[in-house]
């Protein structure tokens, strides 16, 4: 008779993923460089998701914060400069069952690979995009990056960077098929924790811009924001990301957004006296590449091969 | 002359009791055909309505009168059919929608053409006939175990395919896969023109191997599992959807259209139950094989544990939809061929647990011989409690359908008792035999279904047939269906109004009085003359027996089925009593922690008879309390607070960014949680200079050093105003 006989005995015990379990090594940043407090709201999502480390690959290109999936105990790539994004994409690609985080800096995204970057945005497949912003090139000491501001003096402008600083979120809520934007900063670990919940569960693209304090380079870039929290301007809405109320408090300074409103994300990302965080856009129906990609993968080689004999055949006279 | 009269009378008397006692004599009164009942309520609804039944595939079967619902001719149609299955149980759909295609009078083409394309698919077309049941059974229960059955096959495939995924990361590790040849072949035949596995495999070497390899135990089990899965998926795939074992008068050809096998047997329950067993000790090992699947595909396979587990393992550990999924066995048999088979083999299939179906068959009075006691299989099976029971009868198909269904889907061993026409009687007298039979509750239909609860009200279901339940005395018996079979005419004896007496009485009102022995009197039934008269039959001793058997056994199904009486409450404690004691409980135990004194000095304090309510309210703790004495002040008014209060430092962990740099500072004095953010761990461990530096470094500003500890050496003005920055 059924259920006679129970099965406990043999059955594996449930899996319990700590934190523990998504440590790589022992993370070289310089003490209090804002990339620490990234990796550890990572490895905590993962952890509060359960996902299998097996699971995750972190993808990344070269910089300081390029080092990052030496720091995650899963799968990960630390690629090119400036390629992390096609990498990414051609994993999640050929693994649609894996978790795909790509991370980047600002002159790995914004400069060498700002051509990867548009097109990425546009494939909508469904990654997580980390860029983390300190406004320098660290890595290589100090030179002016995209994001780095007007007159900010560097080892390649000792006078100052003679150009405005590009703005990698107005740039990428004009690419097409945009699907989601975001910025968080590093020193908030509430904040910063919710936004990458809310970007890993975004079906596509998520791109998460991290404002991060480099110490070492541009330790005053945020101070402003970080001696005074009113320099922050909070977005909120029921759909948006939310924090809890005792963290919601401590940031006076609100404004509700609504997340499918593109017009007025554009207006809220280009604002430069206060740094908006949370999420400027999403629209969960944008199409997505990956949809495409993963097509046929459980064909086996022979019956690959067959359809493309079938298709040369076709020109067959 | 009227002593002559009398004289006849009274010999005729004699001779209708000994008739009425031993069924013989007055022969020249013997029927020589099925009798006419006299009164309305015994003409039955004419059988073309129910019968033949169309059974399409993974569809319930539906009359043909219903298929035809809306044709104008469907009458004819249903008759053309019907003649189709004169000789046979039942015919193939599409035959028997080609004889419809020679039209039948008065049909339009189109009616036609509409009737053909209402019988399109796979089905059968089955008569009023015993030797249809198997086929309308294999059609329901394909139906119903089919989508087990795939998706046990995608597990066992899922199951296979991630246990080889292990073998062939395992082969990866080996040293040989690196090697050139591998690697050439690997690349594919045009590749090795551009590329040179040579120098490939010699560059790969290196860190293949330091892969480790799996052990040779863990590799041959894993082996042995998927071998065992791939011997399952074959053996599934090939075997049938399910066994239906039978007795040659039985047949089942065509039920292979449903995906089953025929099995004829002369002892079809002995050979199915033999086969069951043994399909469940086969189906062990595809069973332990998911279960190490599992385990490996997680890595927690651990033989000292599991070995022995997965040898202790058998079927019953399988969960119901891996028994779903196993191709059931069906035994067909008659009542009398169960009887004869053994009924110790019947009981220990059923305690087994096993899941065995058994259809059983059972025609005309299926009560046995007249006289003794006949067999109920479908009680003698409820007995067993935990399996499932149906019992039904071909004269409802729609409820026969239904209750089929319900068999078809138990997982216990499932015993169906169903009333079917004799196997060569004609289905017109027959099907008048049948519904009569139902009418005179002679073989119930019920539903014991053990899933459905713990008593027998709540497992037990009696379907209510047609007619209300009758009072006594009845008007419809099972002597009434008697008097419709050939079989049962020796039973009867019809008289002319001559030879009627008052010693005779009609068989309700016989049957009302007969509780422990056969009242005085001659039991009869009116029935009519061909030209209209009505006449009495008078009845043998055993069929009212019989009758009285039938009735009784009715009764007993129908207090079975009952709840019984709902028993009156306990005599309640006076409830108003409890409430003012449970309040007077709630108040000392207030009472003891306002004044901190012990519930017991309390409970003086407290009469025990205080209607409750009013000490609650009128009655506040302190007002009690100078009589436990002033020995127990309350805690708070002890401590006044100081002028300068001493803050312990703290930090808000929630917004520490886990940056490690106060942990630099002193590792004994931070520490990170769970969640890898920092906390005070010992305030003792560390001094005020340590805290007030990380509070100015930390990048998250969430650390406040708080007032030194006295004794502290470090402290200087200059520290402590450094410090209130972060208070
Ligand atoms: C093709 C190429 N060009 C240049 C470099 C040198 N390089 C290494 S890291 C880096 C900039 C990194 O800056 P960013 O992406 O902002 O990362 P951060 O170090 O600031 O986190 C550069 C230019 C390189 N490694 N490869
Ligand atoms: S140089 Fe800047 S970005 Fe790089 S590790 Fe140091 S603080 Fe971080
Ligand atoms: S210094 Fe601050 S942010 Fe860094 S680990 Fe310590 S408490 Fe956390
Ligand atoms: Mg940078």
């Amino acid at each position: 008779m059924v259920g006679l006989k129970a099965e406990w005995e043999i059955a594996p015990a449930p899996r319990e993923c700590t934190l523990a379990e998504y440590k790589g090594a022992e993370a070289r940043w310089c003490p209090g460089c804002g990339d620490h407090s990234v990796l550890s709201a990572v490895q905590k999502m993962a952890r509060d998701k359960q996902l299998p480390p097996e699971k995750i690959v972190v993808v990344s290109g070269i910089g300081c914060s390029s080092r990052f999936p030496h720091y995650m105990s899963s799968y990960g790539f630390h690629s090119l400069h400036g390629r992390p994004l096609p990498v990414a994409c051609g994993v999640k690609s050929r693994r649609p069952d894996l978790h795909v985080f790509a991370v980047s800096g600002d002159g790995d995204c914004c400069a060498i690979g700002a051509g990867h970057w548009v097109h990425a945005i546009r494939y909508n497949m469904d990654i997580t995009i980390l860029m983390l912003d300190n406004s320098i090139y660290g890595l290589t000491k100090g030179q002016t990056s995209p994001t780095t501001r007007l007159g900010r003096a560097s080892n390649t402008h000792p006078h100052g960077s003679p150009l405005p600083p590009l703005n990698p979120l107005t740039v990428t809520l004009g690419i097409s098929n945009v699907s989601f934007v975001a910025q968080t900063v590093d020193w908030n670990p509430p904040h910063l924790s919710a936004t990458i919940h809310a970007a890993h569960d975004h079906p596509g693209t998520a791109f998460v811009r991290v404002l991060q304090r480099c110490p070492h380079f541009t330790g005053d870039v945020y101070a402003d924001a970080l001696e005074d929290r009113s320099h922050v301007l909070l977005l909120e809405h029921p759909d948006g990301i939310t924090l809890e109320p005792a963290m919601r408090e401590r940031l006076k300074n609100r404004i509700e957004h609504d997340p499918r409103d593109l017009g007025e994300a554009f207006q809220l990302a280009a604002r430069t006296d206060v740094y908006p965080v949370g999420l400027f856009y999403r629209n969960p129906d944008a199409v997505r590449y990956d949809l495409v990609t993963a097509h046929g993968l459980g064909k086996t080689p022979a019956e690959k091969l067959g359809a493309i004999e079938q298709a040369i055949e076709r020109f067959a006279i | 002359m009227t002593a002559e009269r009398d004289k006849q009378a009274a010999v005729e008397r004699q001779q209708i009791r000994t008739f009425h006692i031993t069924g013989r004599g007055l022969d020249e009164f013997r029927p020589a055909a099925p009798l006419r009942l006299a009164g309305d309520e015994f003409a039955t609804p004419s059988s073309e309505r129910a019968y033949p039944l169309w059974v399409a595939k993974g569809k319930r079967p539906v009359p043909l009168w219903d298929l035809f619902d809306g044709l104008e001719h469907r009458a004819q149609m249903v008759a053309a059919i019907a003649g189709v299955l004169e000789a046979r149980p039942w015919v193939a759909g599409a035959e028997a929608a080609k004889r419809l295609l020679l039209p039948v009078e008065e049909c339009s083409e189109e009616e036609l053409l509409e009737a053909r394309a209402r019988m399109a698919g796979e089905a059968i077309v089955a008569g009023f006939d015993s030797r249809a049941l198997p086929a309308v059974y294999a059609s329901i229960l394909s139906a119903s175990r089919a989508s087990a059955r795939e998706r046990f096959a995608e597990r066992m495939k899922a199951a296979r395919d991630g246990l080889s995924e292990l073998i062939a990361a395992d082969d990866a590790h080996a040293p040989e896969a690196a090697g050139a040849a591998p690697l050439a072949a690997a690349l594919g035949g045009q590749a090795a023109v551009y590329l040179d596995a040579e120098l490939l495999a010699r560059t790969l070497r290196a860190p293949v191997e330091g892969a480790r390899r799996m052990s040779p135990e863990r590799r041959a089990r894993i082996e042995r599992a998927i071998a065992t899965l791939e011997d399952a998926l074959q053996s599934t795939a090939a075997g049938p959807a399910f066994r239906l074992f039978h007795p040659p008068e039985l047949p089942a050809n065509g039920i292979e259209r449903w995906g089953g096998w025929s099995e004829p047997s002369l002892e079809p329950f002995h050979d199915g139950m033999m086969f069951c067993q043994r399909q469940l000790e086969w189906f062990v090992a595809p069973l332990r094989a998911l279960r190490l699947a599992r385990l490996e595909s997680v890595s927690a396979y651990d033989p000292a544990i599991h070995d022995e587990a997965l040898r202790r393992l058998d079927w019953q550990a399988a969960s119901e939809e891996e028994l779903a999924a196993l191709a059931p066995v069906v035994i067909v048999e008659t009542t009398e061929g169960l009887a004869k088979a053994s009924l110790t083999g019947f009981s220990r299939a059923l305690r087994s647990g096993m899941p065995l179906q058994l259809l059983v068959t059972r025609s005309g009075f299926g009560v046995g011989e007249l006289g003794e006691a006949g067999i109920e299989p479908g009680y003698l099976a409820m007995v067993h409690r935990e399996s499932f029971v149906v019992q039904g009868t071909m004269a409802r198909p729609a409820e026969l359908s239904a209750l089929l269904e319900d068999m078809a889907a138990s997982l216990r061993p499932a015993v169906a008792v169903i009333a079917t026409p004799e196997p060569d009687a004609d289905p017109i007298e027959a099907w008048e035999e049948l519904s009569l039979l139902d009418r005179a509750h002679a073989a119930p239909s019920y539903r014991y279904d053990p899933e459905r609860g713990e008593t027998w009200a709540e497992r037990f279901e009696i379907l209510p047939g047609p007619g209300e339940p009758e009072e006594e005395p009845v008007s419809v018996t099972a002597a009434h269906a008697a008097a419709l079979s050939r079989r049962m005419l020796d039973h009867f004896r019809v008289l002319p109004p001559s030879a009627f007496d008052g010693e005779q009485v009609e068989l309700g009102g016989y049957l009302a009085e007969y509780r422990d022995r056969p009242p005085l009197g001659i039991p009869f039934l009116w029935v009519l003359s061909p030209d209209g008269e009505r006449q009495r039959a008078i009845c043998t001793r055993e069929l009212a027996a019989l009758c009285r058997d039938r009735l009784r056994s009715w009764k007993a199904a129908r207090a079975l089925a009952s709840p019984p009486a709902a028993q009156a409450p306990a005599a309640a404690p006076d409830a108003g009593q409890a409430r003012a004691e449970g309040a007077r409980q709630a108040l000392l135990r207030l009472v003891a922690s306002l004044t901190g004194q012990e519930a017991a000095a309390a409970a003086a304090a407290i009469p025990a008879s205080a209607p409750a309510p009013a000490a609650a309210a009128t009655a506040p703790a302190p007002a009690t309390a100078p009589s436990a004495g002033p020995s127990a002040p309350a805690p708070s008014a002890a401590a006044p607070p100081p002028a300068e209060e001493a803050v312990a430092p703290y930090i808000e962990s929630y917004l520490c960014t886990s940056c490690n740099d106060c942990r630099k500072i002193n590792p004994r004095l931070f520490a990170y949680d769970a969640n890898q953010q920092a906390y005070i761990a010992d305030p003792t461990a560390g001094t005020f200079a340590e805290l007030v530096r990380a509070a100015e470094g930390c990048p998250a500003k969430c650390i406040h050093p708080g007032t030194p500890l006295p004794g502290d050496k470090t402290v200087t003005p200059d520290l402590l105003a450094r410090a209130a920055k972060y208070r």
